[in-house]
């Protein structure tokens, strides 16, 4: 039983085959990422993984690739131009979350918080509208209104002009089709996205279908996702904006394995439940993530793309401007780490220094780890002459110096350190201190708890029992593996997260991220609610041609409300959200 | 795991800005009622929650929201005397709701923001100085718990609260009514067509505080323009000539014209453009039970106003011109009513009602619990001090009850009036009855 794992980056497309119930990785292989196309590359990895004799197609399980063609198309700008028809209702003026486009039109129409429909549009607004888009050219529609996931009826209503103006070869992405939170202005950016991305995204699965053939390989195809998850090809094709960002998730995954692989057994297994702190230190920043019982932890917003607020799930993170190419320099008496980035260690660039011996631009974190003897990372004499020069030149430096030339780089470490905790905590601190509505949640809800750190990035090795010193937990700095990313795709399980709204009153129940509506009694409770939720993902399970056991539906909120009607009906609002949690797949059972 | 800048803090990268900062705490109680078909129930600001989540607001970058806190027993002390125990009367509800209060406030006082908005339930306004139950859907005063742990914490000195809930505030004109440095003006349904039927003008502040109590009754149906009349050219000036440190907004919702239980004829614009009049620092939620119909549009207007954002556009669906209008003839009494208000507030009469015994000023007074149906009989005496506002004694009893001395030292007290408290505690243990301290002067809160 096998997994592959592709990751496209920006230089490589690197792609690993692996057996998972053994901790195995039986083929690991990198292919030059072209510009213009990612196909070319990922099909000439896939052609390198399974040229080898123990590559037999025939027994993967699945391959889950994580692209970044969502995000490069939307940063080169090569999306389809898109006709956004907004309905807001009363509330903020929806034109404030856009920038000046041409081609977005605000109607009206309403429905208010219960879904219920308060202003019926203008057939006549809405007909020039559309009409008026396609002659500007637009390629692609979509329709976002105000409380859809509650009522997708003016959406679907406006959507059927609009494929009548059209026709059928444009695609018309609904609001409420992408991400059943409320968030209209998130929403109608999804939306937005899907709708950029929507030819691109299905040529894509289609060519990506069709080398998988070639190869031999009959597997699923998934394609992973923001949330450190994964989701089908065709429901990718539907959904192109949740795939954006999925490098990060893809290494974090990765990170996590190469963490479990390292100290395989049952201890770890059951270590892989706690809440944990990830850190990643780079050039020029410190990323810093949270894994809460073993599942990586997630935004409670979404992700930022190019600019646009989006629903897309995605991983908590922090980003601290502080790395190994971090300036060191005095302000009067304070040293300071940062925040800019002098460039690469002086000591990688001994031709930097002047005929007169003297250095241009401040020393790095990497010259200071270097003068400490923690990395010895191009010419260590270079990092130490720069600090010689700041003792010369700076009296405070010669004064925290006191005599010992080492003194200030290990002072400048403790400060990028110190900082590192301080953020860290403060990002503990953000998730401790989210908002809660409920007096039992005021009074119950329980904090992260990290138990230990896993650290990773260039000078993790090293600094390892100095941060564990600083931050007092337990660190681990497992073998970084140059395949993380394709490795993390691999092994991340297929996730999915819904929300339902019913509400007895109306009779009306919707899941918005099934497409599922039907109408409900009086008698609806939330037993029901989460039956139905589970047969939904069930079905969905189900018609993604997984083989196996689904995955245990992990319901994340529910709440229902007696409802007294102004009119003195009786009834329940309910709401669930539900989801399959991200997390490695290590059992090898999908 | 190197991130690119796609995964940047998930806040709005375009969109709006608010020109004040606004700190939010939102805590709707979401499993709590005073009982299940009660107007304060669960289902009161679910409506509202999602209005605001669906709006984006919490991605506007300057609009923040924060978690509440608990307020500590000790909170309430400071303010209340509490015979049955504090532990009979505010549940945790109450303590996160006055808890949301104090969160917004410091908030504001710490520099966090500039504004700050407590969309908090269950509300507090019918809460007065001694409670022996509840009153109004309300058990402790949840504006004067945040304003006293301010003055603690901050040494706020001159607070002004605008009181806008439909019902008269009864609860904080009582709590301050002996305060000179506690200005509170209360607009209002007039107290004869509606709970607690009391708010007239000629309730103007205790002895030691004439004038320092402005009450509004509005007629039944002012509209929006009445609104704004009695809020630009009443409240206002007497802002202006006041100049408080701290403007705190008991924001009602109630005075809505589609509000079950009031007669007003407010719109969300309307309560938009008086918030924007008002401007106070901190508003905290009171009343409001049009919870589908007017809630979600008033509080999302009303938080837009405070954030200085644009609110033109939160229009109600049920709004019609007819049913926010002024008539002619109530704009007439409310004009008339301005004139009388500012010259009672400049030169205030002495507070009637009270009358002179050796040195002290004193009254008797019922009060009456309607939540619990408790009816409560009060001896008051305030020590004649030309050197600060006085001491205040208390006596209380309900008609289950003993009495209760409950002694008041207020927060400039002189000496001369902290040792006549003294002189009252050992009084009350001579007679054998119970009695309660509270010393502002030194933050201490003692009973037996």
């Amino acid at each position: 039983m096998m997994l592959a794992g592709l990751d496209v980056g920006g230089t490589y497309t690197d792609a690993v085959l692996l057996d998972p119930g053994k901790c195995l990785r039986i083929a690991a292989v990198k292919a030059p990422t072209r510009s213009g196309s990612v196909l070319p590359g990922i099909i000439e990895a896939l052609e390198k993984l399974f040229g080898g004799r123990e590559a037999d197609p025939g027994k993967v399980r699945r391959l889950t690739v994580s692209s970044t063609l969502g995000l490069n198309a939307l940063l080169t700008g090569n999306t389809e131009p898109v006709g956004v028809l907004a309905l807001p209702g009363p509330g903020i003026d929806p034109g404030l979350f856009w920038g000046p486009d041409p081609l977005f039109r605000i109607l009206p129409g309403a429905q208010d918080h219960r879904g219920r429909v308060t202003a019926e549009p203008d057939p006549r607004a809405v007909k020039d509208a559309l009409l008026s888009l396609k002659k500007l050219g637009a390629r692609a529609v979509a329709v976002v209104c105000k409380f859809s996931p509650k009522n997708p009826e003016l959406e679907k209503r406006l959507a059927e002009e609009a494929r009548k103006v059209f026709g059928p070869e444009v695609p018309v992405v609904l609001g409420s089709e992408s991400g059943g939170s409320l968030n209209f202005p998130r929403r109608m950016h999804t939306a937005w996205c899907n709708a950029a991305l929507h030819t691109a995204s299905r040529e894509f699965v289609q060519a990506l279908h069709s080398a998988a053939r070639k190869l031999g390989l009959s597997c699923p195809i998934q394609v992973l996702k923001a949330d450190a998850g994964s989701f089908s090809s065709a429901a990718a094709a539907r959904d192109p904006a949740s795939t954006m960002g999925s490098g990060p998730a893809a290494g974090l995954l990765g990170v996590l394995a190469m963490a479990e692989w390292s100290g395989a057994g049952s201890a770890t297994r059951s270590a892989a439940l706690t809440d944990k702190i990830m850190l990643d230190m780079g050039g020029t920043s410190t990323d810093i993530a949270l894994l809460a019982g073993g599942q990586p932890l997630l935004s409670d917003t979404g992700l930022n793309v190019n600019g646009r607020p989006t629903l897309i799930r995605t991983l908590w993170t922090k980003s601290i401007a502080l790395g190994g190419d971090s300036s060191l320099r005095m302000d009067g008496e304070t040293p300071r780490v940062g925040p800019d980035r002098s460039g690469p260690a002086l000591s990688l660039h001994p031709e930097e220094r002047g005929e007169d011996g003297r250095f241009s631009r401040p020393p790095t974190l990497t010259d200071a780890l270097n003068t400490l003897g923690y990395t010895a990372l191009g010419d260590v004499e270079i990092s130490r002459a720069a600090f010689a020069q700041m003792i010369a030149s700076d009296p405070a430096a010669a004064r925290i110096a006191g005599g010992r030339p080492e003194a200030p780089a290990g002072i400048f470490l403790e400060c990028a350190l110190a900082r590192i905790k301080e953020e860290t905590l403060a990002l503990l601190e953000e998730v401790g201190s989210r908002p809660v509505y409920t007096i039992r949640e005021l009074l119950v809800e329980k904090k992260p708890a990290p138990e230990n750190v896993i650290f990773i990035g260039g000078p993790a090795q090293s600094l390892r029992a100095e941060l564990e010193k600083t931050l007092g937990l337990p660190v681990l700095a497992p073998e970084e593996s140059p395949f993380a990313n394709a490795l993390g795709a691999a092994l991340a399980r297929p996730t999915k997260a819904a929300e339902l709204y019913a509400d007895t009153l109306l009779g009306r129940m919707t899941i918005p991220d099934f497409d599922l509506e039907k109408r409900v009694s009086s008698a609806y409770r939330l037993e029901d609610a989460t039956e139905d939720m589970a047969a939904a993902f069930a079905g969905a399970f189900k018609k993604e041609a997984y083989s196996g056991e689904a995955p245990q539906v992990q319901t994340v909120f529910a709440e229902s409300f007696a409802v007294l009607d102004p009119s003195g009906g009786r009834g329940r609002i309910l709401r669930v959200r539900s989801q399959y949690a991200p997390g490695l797949d290590l059992g090898g059972d999908l | 795991m190197q991130t690119p800048d796609t995964n940047a803090p998930a806040r709005a990268a375009r969109g709006p800005k608010a020109a004040n900062s606004l700190g939010l705490v939102f805590f709707p109680a979401f499993d709590w009622a005073i009982s299940p078909t009660h107007p304060e129930r669960e289902e009161r600001l679910l409506y509202t929650r999602d209005q605001l989540r669906e709006e984006g607001l919490f991605d506007v970058p300057g609009i923040l929201e924060h978690r509440t806190e608990m307020a500590a027993m000790s909170d309430v002390s400071r303010v209340h005397f509490c015979p049955p125990g504090f532990e009979h009367v505010a549940e945790t509800p109450h303590l996160a709701s006055a808890g949301s209060a104090i969160s917004a406030g410091r908030l504001v006082l710490e520099g966090k923001c500039a504004k700050a908005f407590a969309l908090t339930r269950p509300p507090g306004h019918h809460a007065m100085k001694v409670v022996q139950g509840g009153r109004g859907f309300c058990a402790v005063n949840i504006e004067a718990i945040m304003i006293e742990r301010l003055r603690r914490d901050f040494g706020v000195g001159r607070v002004a609260i605008v009181d806008t809930d439909c019902h008269h505030g009864d609860g904080s004109q009582d709590v301050y009514w002996h305060d000179p440095d506690t200005l509170f003006i209360s607009i209002h349904q007039d107290g004869r067509t509606l709970y607690p039927g009391t708010g007239f003008p000629h309730e103007a502040g205790g002895p030691s505080a004439a004038g320092r109590t402005v009450n509004i009754p509005l007629p039944p149906r002012t509209g929006d323009e009445g609104f704004l009349y009695a809020a630009d050219e009443i409240v206002r000036p007497l802002l202006d000539a006041w100049k408080p440190d701290l403007v705190i907004n008991s924001a009602g919702q109630d005075n809505h014209f589609s509000d079950p239980i009031t007669d007003m004829r407010l719109s969300a614009q309307g309560y938009a453009r008086m918030v924007r009049s008002i401007n106070p620092d901190i508003a905290v939620l009171e009343g409001g039970y049009s919870i589908q119909g007017a809630l979600p549009y008033v509080n999302l207007a009303v938080i837009l106003a405070l954030a200085g954002m644009d609110f033109s556009r939160v229009i109600e669906p049920a709004r019609r011109e007819d049913l926010t209008a002024t008539s002619p003839d109530c704009l007439a009494y409310i004009k008339r009513l301005r004139d009388s208000t500012l010259e009672h507030f400049e030169h205030p009469a002495p507070s009637s009602g009270y009358r002179r015994e050796g040195g002290w000023f004193t009254r008797e007074r019922d009060v009456y619990y309607d939540t619990d149906s408790i009816h409560e009989q009060q001896q008051e005496r305030l020590r004649t001090c030309g050197n600060c506002p006085g001491l205040l004694v208390i006596r209380s009893r309900t008609h289950y009850g003993g009495w209760t001395t409950c002694i008041h030292v207020p927060r400039s007290a002189c000496d001369a009036c902290a040792d006549a408290g003294e002189d009252a505690k050992r009084e009350a243990e001579r007679k054998k009855e119970a009695w309660e301290f509270s010393d502002q002067r030194r933050d201490v809160y003692l009973r037996r």
